[in-house]
């Protein structure tokens, strides 16, 4: 086998065997089990005593909701000020400026909302202060809040009738010590090892072999980097973000990161089945999202090994298309992190998915589209979730049987929720694509600080893919970017900064209100009749329910951009 | 005042009008997401 695709199989297979015991561990202790995290009950103890929490008070799924929309409320205003006033405070040796309004608006919603969106270049864009109080600190919170999103789900489909599911803040709090804290930890020891800063200093200066003098930036680079991407949060701490040698050294750092990019998705994947003691279920789950995910890498991979047909019929020999990648990751590992760091709603990058195949794009973009194959931390099962009510439903239609889901009836009430998240999605993207197409094509000399006809660097059905891939990449909460748009303008900053913030509290209000509504309902024990939704037979109706609503929602987008570019080389 | 971006050449009274117009519109948003959770119980 190629010694590329060996190195493919070997990040998958080591992403597996970690996630397996760290899904059993988080299942443990939130079991109320013995586990090594009881290790760090006395911080998490002193934490709750500073903040005035008291772990015992039980919440309601509304509770939960509110706790957690009001704590991302005051995360908004915090660093909304801080980034329009960052170049007066303090840790800025390099003397950066402080964010435009909308720039600022944009990249306090990217973060709080775990998407990491950046339309400005992170050595210049914020200061060291920023870098670690505003945007570190969100990398943890946020993706600690979607984890405790999930976990209030997970509590509220035990066997019992009830609506007390534990308590957000505890949730939120033991999300960051137990997984996020030490994992990134681990991360940001192995990349300081590898050369990524680590380091308080300005940028530093250097003549290069033939005279020149160069500059390069520093900071506290490795511990962002490594929350970046436990947290599948994605925000790169240099501007080429992965691709960067001082963010992503080697390849064996490249392992490193992918693994981390993949891990406590998968993780928490099987910590649903071993928490509600439904592991064949969770393998049910695993097998449909393991099967988008390797369709869409296949595709990804074929494309970039097999190289660009137009340097071919220059009659140039290539080892794979490398236009915008890194030598020391090879196309195969650059194409398989680009479909795992957009199934994860990660978006880093470790090349410039703008240069990549056209059919790695349509991938791409189809993974952000589906956002549940793996998806974000908690987020991701929670956007499956979603598909699985709905295949419930329509099963139970299709077979003549009450539509149940562990023991509880889906009516119309739960039904409704579910529709109105499932089509949120397509309807933030598209009416977002649609609005820039429309103003690119009819208005490009509108009188704006950036006229709408210099966004794209590209005409034609690749533009059009550019924008389609800047709102995909918002609604999904994902934040990489075709980078050949120009969007670090009041259109693009604030367009995609609503899309974002639509895109994130939404669809996790859906399912946790859908949760907390089924956990009230009289609980019936699967018997003969009811409709086995931990079958192989449900998987594909599950696969085949995603298959539909993107297909339908987003074939003639995709059609209009990376299918068209296609069949066009 | 110094600002980054693409828009040095707003007075500063526009950018003041900008911030407090996105404040604002943050606000509304969660607003929106409170109001979703009542309207999710009731639905």
């Amino acid at each position: 086998m190629n010694h590329e695709l060996i190195g493919v199989w070997v990040m998958y297979a080591l992403t597996i065997a970690l996630a397996i015991p760290l899904g059993k561990s988080i299942a443990s202790w939130l079991k109320g089990g013995t586990s090594v995290f009881n290790l760090l009950a006395p911080l998490e103890n002193l934490i709750y005593s500073i903040c005035g929490i008291h772990p015992k008070e039980e919440m309601t799924w509304k509770q939960h909701l509110k706790a957690l929309l009001t704590i991302n409320l005051v995360w908004f205003v915090y660093g909304f000020v801080m980034l329009l006033n960052q170049g007066s405070l303090v840790g800025n040796p390099d003397g950066n400026a402080n964010q435009s309004p909308d720039l600022a608006f944009n990249t306090v919603i990217s973060f709080i909302v775990n998407c990491n969106l950046q339309h400005y270049s992170g050595e210049t864009g914020l200061t060291y202060f920023t870098q670690v109080f505003v945007v570190a600190f969100f990398q943890f919170v946020s993706a600690g809040a979607g984890i405790a999103s999930l976990f209030i789900v997970f509590r509220a489909l035990r066997n019992q009738v009830t609506d007390k599911l534990g308590n957000f803040w505890v949730y939120f709090v033991q999300a960051i010590t137990r997984i996020l804290l030490p994992l990134s930890i681990v991360l940001a020891i192995i990349l300081a090892c590898s050369g990524t800063p680590t380091s308080w200093e300005g940028k530093d200066h250097f003549v290069t072999l033939q005279g020149d003098s160069a500059q390069v930036s520093r900071g506290p680079a490795a511990a962002m980097i490594a929350i970046k991407q436990v947290g599948t949060n994605g925000g790169g701490y240099f501007g080429v973000n992965s691709a960067h040698p001082l963010e992503n050294p080697s390849y064996l750092t490249n392992i490193a990161e992918t693994v981390a990019i993949l891990l406590v998705p998968v993780a928490l994947l099987f910590a649903f089945g071993f928490y509600l003691e439904r592991k064949k279920m969770a393998n049910v789950i695993f097998a449909v999202m393991t099967t988008g995910f390797v369709i869409l890498c296949s595709i990804s991979i074929y494309f970039e090994m097999k190289g660009n047909p137009a340097i071919d019929r220059l009659g140039i020999t290539q080892s794979g298309s490398m236009e915008g990648k890194e030598t020391r990751f090879g196309a195969a590992a650059s194409a398989f992190w680009g479909i795992a760091t957009t199934a994860t709603s990660n978006g880093s990058v470790n090349a410039m998915h703008d240069s990549m195949m056209p059919m790695s794009g349509f991938a791409q973009i189809t993974d952000m589209m589906v956002n549940a194959f793996y998806g974000g931390v908690g987020v991701g099962m929670l956007n499956y979730f979603i598909f699985l009510i709905i295949a419930v439903f329509i099963s139970g239609l299709m077979v003549g049987r009450t539509p149940e889901f562990l023991g509880r009836k889906i009516e119309a009430r739960e039904m409704k929720i579910a529709a109105l998240v499932a089509i949120l999605h397509p309807f933030i993207i598209l009416a977002g694509a649609a609005l820039s197409s429309y103003v690119v094509v009819h208005h490009p000399e509108a009188g704006w600080a950036v006229k709408p006809g210099n966004w794209l660097n590209n005409p034609g059905f690749h533009g059009f893919s550019e924008m389609l891939y800047e709102y995909t990449s918002s609604a999904a909460n994902n934040g990489s970017g075709f980078e050949g748009l120009g969007d670090n303008n009041i259109f693009w900053n604030v367009s995609t900064g609503f899309v974002l913030i639509l895109g994130r509290y939404l669809p996790i209000i859906g399912p946790v209100a859908i949760a907390g509504l089924l956990a009230s309902k009289k609980y019936t024990p699967e018997s003969a009749g009811s409709l086995k939704s931990d079958s192989y037979t449900f998987g594909i109706m599950t696969f085949a329910v995603i298959f539909i609503i993107a297909a339908l929602s987003f074939f003639p987008a995709l059609a209009l951009g990376p299918l068209a570019e296609y069949f066009s080389m | 005042m110094k600002w980054s971006g693409t828009r040095f050449g707003f007075p500063l009274e526009t950018m003041l009008m900008l911030t407090i117009a996105l404040f604002i519109a943050g606000f509304l948003c969660f607003a929106l997401f409170f109001k979703a959770v009542d309207f999710f119980e009731k639905i």
